[in-house]
């Protein structure tokens, strides 16, 4: 997971998040202010596509995120046979 | 909002039927209280607080000190309406507001709200003179974002100054925004989505029409507030400074609430929007009146409403939530809306015949993925179960209705519909998001994974805690288990959740930990305070916190929550979100001691 270029952007969304928290002002400054917008551009948009869907919401869309759960869930699966198979 | 089954838990409360463990309501909408018991309500507000609230404090000199700063906080949060002189006038009356409210005197809100207004007019003449002002977008100069740390403006000069930088900022980001580009999947780029090309075209022009017509709509907002809600918002302060879950419910936002817990309402089944003073039709509930009959589509304009045979009321310009109530009413009487289309702008007069409307959306919703599909290489069926909220229609359980709203019965609907498609490999719970809702709706899902046994234990203050079992031992589904949580989900939510956990009946995968909400509240109603006998005025209802509630393994969720046994990187998990970051969180110095269950 650590790899997967999906996580590793919420990590760095992460990062600047908490950069941008400790802020007490913004900029009125169009250049500096357009400079950090661009910047965070990529992250808005994912935000965005998100939004697009809240119409028809599937009961578990096919993100990223719910990959990982429907992962984790089969090793969770692998874990408990193993456990049962020692037990025999 | 969020909260709902078939009750067969051994719940052995004897509060009240509502009692809840939800804790994201809001209250959107302010209620009637314009009667003559109207008097009557901070009167019981006071009383049920004194007796009934968890924290067991008087309304005395020190609530009133707060409520002072809480009254203002909700009506200026960003320190951009009144002035210092103002805050100092209203802290005059620091040790009196419990003395009055105890006479039944709401008028220090009506007093502080008349000037908020006389400050918002003054501030929209200002701004709109910002709007058409130019500004100056090189200079280096930065606009503050943190209220906390700025003082109320002295002079109005001052607040001039915090308004220019403001609609300065409004302004820049328009200038920034995309204008109707596409993206790679030829959709139109939102307008929040910023342009790299310092020269791309602005039309300044068409940005201050937009601002013009947004700070309109704030100011038409206030305007058409009513006496009543001003003393909801009153009342609400007071609640929060006992804890920020407690608060007073006018009727109308107790109709809103309970149909947020009955999942049903009777109406005609389509929801409105404003734009532009318009009532408009924002989408149309499946299989509701509106649907049924098919001539009212999203996008008409909604200009009048006639009850039955009566008159038409013009509704432009009218508050949505009185638009909202007049619609609304008993199934199978007609409602006659004037409507301009959407489409062609054609006046029509449809007649629709009132129904009961079912909110499907927010019912829990399962699936079954078979992973291949998802992860090639993989093979199993996973059944997932969505729980928006633990909803529960406490009026129809208590009238043994067949199919009231029930969580737990609609899970279980979920867990038989797996069964009879051949079954699962693993069940994933997703409780993301999932604010809470009834205790017992709680407990009944927790039940039906988890050994009849205790799910949760409760406490009143000075009481011995309760231990709240699951007694039924049929249906208890054995597939392996994966509870999805978020730092959003919270109460009922943190009852489930903290059940799999201790118990070792599953996984909890998600955030870092659940929101840390540790508390019951109990909606109890002012008119049966007021006149405990018959005829029962509609004064609304007080939403108390009565009880801290515990993990079978005896710990309290309060501002803890319920750990992930895997995290999974989100940026929710990194907001202050959470009962630790709300205004006075409740019994923080007493109590939340561990409590053991002893299983007997």
């Amino acid at each position: 997971m650590e790899t997967d270029t999906d996580f590793v952007r919420v990590n760095s969304d992460i990062e600047k998040y908490l950069a941008r928290k400790q802020r007490k002002s913004v900029t009125l400054n169009e250049e500096a202010l357009r400079k950090e917008r661009v910047e965070e551009e990529q992250k808005t948009r994912d935000k965005a596509d998100a939004a697009d869907d809240s119409a028809d919401e599937p009961v578990f869309a096919d993100n990223p995120y719910n990959k990982e759960l429907l992962s984790i869930t089969l090793d969770y699966l692998t874990a408990l046979n193993e456990k049962k198979t020692a037990k025999k | 909002m969020t909260f709902r089954t078939p009750s067969k838990a051994a719940c052995t409360l004897s509060v009240a039927a509502f009692l809840l463990v939800g804790t994201t309501l809001v209250a959107q909408q302010l209620g009637a209280l314009g009667d003559a018991q109207s008097g009557k309500v901070p009167i019981a507000v006071c009383e049920m607080i004194e007796a009934q609230h968890i924290l067991q404090r008087p309304v005395d000199d020190k609530v009133s000190e707060q409520l002072v700063t809480e009254f203002i906080k909700l009506l200026d949060p960003q320190k951009l309406y009144f002035l210092q002189e103002d805050v100092t006038k209203f802290e005059k009356y620091r040790h009196d507001l419990d003395d009055l409210l105890k006479a039944g005197n709401v008028e220090f809100a009506t007093k502080v709200f008349d000037v908020f207004m006389t400050r918002l007019k003054q501030r929209m003449d200002k701004v709109n003179e910002l709007i058409d002002a130019d500004h100056d977008f090189t200079v280096d100069e930065s606009m503050s974002i943190d209220a906390k740390e700025l003082p109320y403006a002295q002079t109005t000069a001052e607040l001039d100054d915090r308004w220019r930088k403001r609609i300065k900022y409004d302004i820049l980001m328009m200038k920034l925004e995309k204008k109707g580009a596409k993206d790679k999947n030829g959709k139109t780029v939102k307008k929040t989505e910023p342009d790299a090309d310092p020269n791309a075209p602005f039309d300044i022009a068409e940005a201050r029409k937009r601002l013009h017509k947004r700070y309109k709509t704030l100011y038409d907002n206030y305007k058409g507030t009513e006496g009543e809600e001003v003393a909801e918002w009153y009342l609400t302060s007071l609640c929060m400074t006992f804890d920020p879950h407690t608060s007073y419910m006018a009727p109308r936002t107790l109709r809103e609430f309970d149909i947020s817990m009955r999942l049903k309402l009777e109406g005609i089944g389509a929801a409105l929007k404003v734009d532009d003073g318009y009532p408009i039709v924002n989408s149309i509930v499946p299989g509701g009146a509106a649907s049924t009959d098919g001539r009212l589509k999203v996008n008409d304009k909604i200009i009048g409403v006639a009850n039955g045979a009566g008159d038409f009321v013009d509704t432009v310009e009218m508050k949505l939530t009185k638009v909202v109530d007049m619609i609304r009413g008993k199934a199978g009487t007609i409602v006659r809306l004037k409507v301009q289309t959407g489409e062609t702008n054609e006046i029509k007069i449809y007649d629709l015949k009132r129904a009961q409307v079912e909110l499907k959306q927010s019912e829990v919703k399962g699936e079954i993925i078979d992973t291949s599909n998802r992860l090639p290489g993989t093979h199993a069926k996973i059944g997932v179960i969505h729980i928006p909220s633990f909803y529960r229609d406490f009026q129809g359980a208590d009238n043994n209705d067949a199919n009231f709203a029930s969580t737990a019965r609609d899970v279980q609907r979920e867990l038989a519909r797996f069964k009879s498609a051949g079954g699962v490999d693993a069940i994933i719970v997703d409780l993301r998001f999932n604010g809470g809702g009834a205790l017992t709706e709680a407990i009944d899902v927790s039940g039906l994974f988890v050994n009849a046994g205790p799910v949760v234990q409760v406490k009143t203050q000075v009481g011995k805690p309760k231990v709240l079992s699951y007694d039924e031992n049929n249906g208890e589904v054995r597939t392996p288990l994966v509870v999805v949580t978020n730092r959003l989900s919270a109460s009922a939510s943190e009852i489930f959740a903290g059940a799999i956990k201790d118990y070792g009946r599953g996984l909890v995968v998600g955030d870092s930990r659940t929101h840390g909400k540790g508390t019951v509240q109990s909606v109890m109603p002012v008119g049966k305070n007021v006149l405990p006998i018959f005829n029962k005025p509609q004064l609304g209802a007080v939403k108390l916190t009565i009880q801290q509630f515990y993990r079978p393994n005896g710990q309290s969720t309060q501002k803890l929550g319920v750990p992930s046994d895997v995290t999974l990187p989100s940026l929710l998990d990194h907001m202050d979100l959470g009962e630790e970051f709300l205004r006075s969180p409740p019994a923080a110095k007493s109590g939340w001691k561990r409590i053991p269950i002893s299983f007997g």
